[in-house]
């Protein structure tokens, strides 16, 4: 039973950070993550898997995973510089020290993504991303991202990538390129007043890895209820990226229960 | 405007339930086999025999300690030596000169064995010219024991050309919780025709029955197959088949508490066939055997090809070639050493080669 429980333990985990990187914090209709909003003051957004965000003022964000946090300690603060009526920019910067939950990870039986003979070097993490959002009216508005994420790496063995869609395009740089970007497009809009909708295209680079590609797409459906406090997102991810065996293409559902709060 | 965002809700709707398979881990009961062919086609001299050999080349792990087997931790190797234990099992290939090749546990995809293609290594490398593959654990990622990625499976090569490339399903071990059924083993019968240079046809299987399971599924696995080569026989054609059977041969004088068994996790227990020692009968009553049961059960030793112990020698026979034509008499070897194969095979697999020569009718 105990065996059991560790098991799941380890999968809600791993399941958990992949869900976080498809995860979008929300606010007033909109998926707020890529775009050049952020969450209005007082309100804390969170859900099953993704990040939980707050609005500390109605021009500072902060975020972080409250679950992950004690294994993997992250966080960010996003910055909103300017707004009109059909304009806005910000900008996102984070850091996280993944060595924990890499070492965690690196186990036997389920719940191993690592070999359990590795030992993870000690990782520091940074990204720094800006955005900017244009809205043609009240139910329909476009973002385009751009982001630097950079890693500074030090001791441990040789330890193994995660050759997985989502995942490698977003840890390789923790062990081989040092940086990766990232510029992406979003477009968001509502089908009415208890459903809205997201479309979003990305595409990776990793410098020192000339051949590399990733691209990533995704569709999602938000369902909002009591006024948008409670929310169900589904959708699908579709990845065409470089691995390391070569390329490939997957679809991956994905699911969230979201949670909103004005404190 | 309405209608784009019908057609877009209907489409994240469709795709969100789309992906029933997302570690593309299952197959159909029957699949077309993966059809490989060596890049430089050598023309064979057919003398009117064919060598038949059956090896399980354990992932081009040559005798590194892994974890499954409890010798070791080892999970994932490095390229080079993924390249340094497939080049010796190449040399062993090509000292014995094979028309026909059944492999069984050979990596194509997987982060084990560095993303090394081993069917393609050793077409490049032999002067085997046609393969077919038929995977037997295949997932994008296996969440245990930081394997990742795995594609490994079994093969039949050739030197003449191979058609009809089939993989045959075969039942799963039921005792398995349904997260590990789906990224667990699925055993299969590889199938294809040989077609010679004088126009026969010959049907060559391949099989890799159930090493671990305690519910009879390896049984049932070893009956689908006699009852495969029954209708084949049945049906007037000729077939050589082989593998690993993960079963010892009837009149085994040991059949349990095997020494180089040093697991003591019940999953990976694999050392008592004592309740299991008729499993085989049917194979041998019904066709010929590369090695026969008498000169086996004359002496069992000669004709090991098994062990999980670097340090240890071969202990049990779990590897065996049938026809239902007839094997030249005498032609068989066992290759566990120097002076029975010329070559030191210990250190290549956790298997020793088996070679036989057949007849062609």
């Amino acid at each position: 039973m105990k065996i059991y429980f560790k098991s799941i333990l380890y999968i809600f985990v791993s399941f958990t950070v992949l869900i976080s990187y498809v995860s979008e914090s929300y606010a007033q209709n909109v998926w707020t993550s890529d775009t050049g909003y952020v969450l209005p003051r007082k309100t804390l957004e969170t859900g099953v898997f993704q990040n939980t965000a707050y609005g500390i003022t109605d021009t500072l964000e902060v975020g972080t995973h409250p679950l992950l946090f004690f294994i993997y300690p992250q966080g960010y603060v996003k910055k909103q510089w300017f707004k009109s009526n059909n304009l806005a920019f910000s900008s996102r910067h984070g850091m996280g020290i993944p060595t924990l939950l890499l070492n965690l990870l690196a186990r036997e039986g389920t719940g191993g993504i690592y070999p359990a003979d590795m030992k993870a070097p000690f990782v520091l993490s940074h990204f720094h991303e800006a955005s900017v959002t244009y809205k043609f009216n009240k139910k329909f508005i476009v973002s385009g991202t751009g982001d630097l994420n950079h890693a500074l790496t030090s001791g441990g063995s040789r330890f193994a990538t995660v050759d997985m869609p989502l995942v490698y395009s977003r840890t390789a740089h923790w062990y081989e390129d040092n940086w990766y970007a990232r510029v992406g497009i979003d477009i968001q809009g509502s089908i009415n007043e208890w459903i809205t909708y997201l479309i979003d295209i990305d595409y990776f680079f990793l410098p020192s890895y000339p051949s590399y590609i990733n691209i990533e797409h995704k569709g999602a459906l938000r369902f909002l209820f009591k006024k948008g406090r409670y929310g169900i997102v589904a959708g699908y991810k579709m990845v065409f990226g470089t691995y390391p065996f070569g390329k490939q293409f997957h679809i991956i559902p994905f699911a969230d229960f979201t949670f909103r709060f004005n404190l | 405007m309405l209608y784009l965002k019908k057609i877009f809700f209907t489409t994240v709707i469709a795709l969100s339930l789309s992906s029933c398979d997302p570690f593309n881990t299952q197959f159909e009961d029957t699949e077309n086999a993966v059809y490989y062919e060596s890049d430089e086609i050598i023309t064979a001299n057919y003398p009117g025999t064919l060598k038949v050999m059956t090896w399980n080349v354990k992932f081009g792990g040559g005798r590194i300690d892994f974890y499954f087997d409890c010798h070791g931790d080892r999970v994932l190797m490095d390229k080079q030596e993924v390249i340094n234990n497939m080049s010796a099992v190449v040399d062993k290939i090509n000292q014995v000169e094979p028309d026909i090749l059944l492999i069984q546990e050979v990596d194509v995809l997987s982060k084990r064995s560095a993303y090394v293609n081993q069917v393609k290594y050793i077409l490049k490398n032999t002067s085997l010219n046609y393969a077919y593959y038929a995977s037997q654990w295949k997932a994008d990622f296996v969440p245990s024991d930081g394997l990742g990625r795995v594609d490994s499976g079994n093969a039949i090569l050739s030197k003449y050309p191979l058609s009809k490339g089939k993989r045959l399903a075969l039942p799963l071990i039921g005792t398995h919780d349904s997260l590990t059924s789906y990224f667990y083993l699925k055993r299969n019968i590889l199938m294809a025709v040989l077609t010679l240079p004088d126009g026969k046809e010959i049907d060559v299987l391949n099989i890799h029955t159930a090493a671990y399971s305690k519910d009879g599924t390896k049984k049932k696995q070893i009956d689908i197959f006699h009852q495969e080569l029954k209708k084949i026989d049945e049906a007037g054609r000729y077939f050589i088949a082989g593998g690993d059977l993960n079963a010892i041969p009837p009149g085994s004088l040991k059949t349990s508490d095997f020494p180089d068994s040093v697991c003591t996790d019940e999953d990976f227990i694999a050392d008592d066939y004592s309740a299991e020692s008729a499993w085989l009968d049917s194979l041998y009553a019904d066709f010929s055997s590369a090695v026969p049961l008498v000169d086996y059960q004359t002496d069992n030793s000669s004709f090991f090809t098994h062990t999980t112990d670097k340090n240890g020698f071969w202990n049990r026979k779990l590897d065996y070639i049938w026809t239902n034509g007839s094997f030249a008499l005498d032609s068989y070897l066992t290759h566990q050493d120097i002076s029975s194969g010329g070559v030191e095979t210990m250190l290549l697999s956790d298997h020793a080669p088996l070679t036989v020569v057949y007849e062609v009718q």
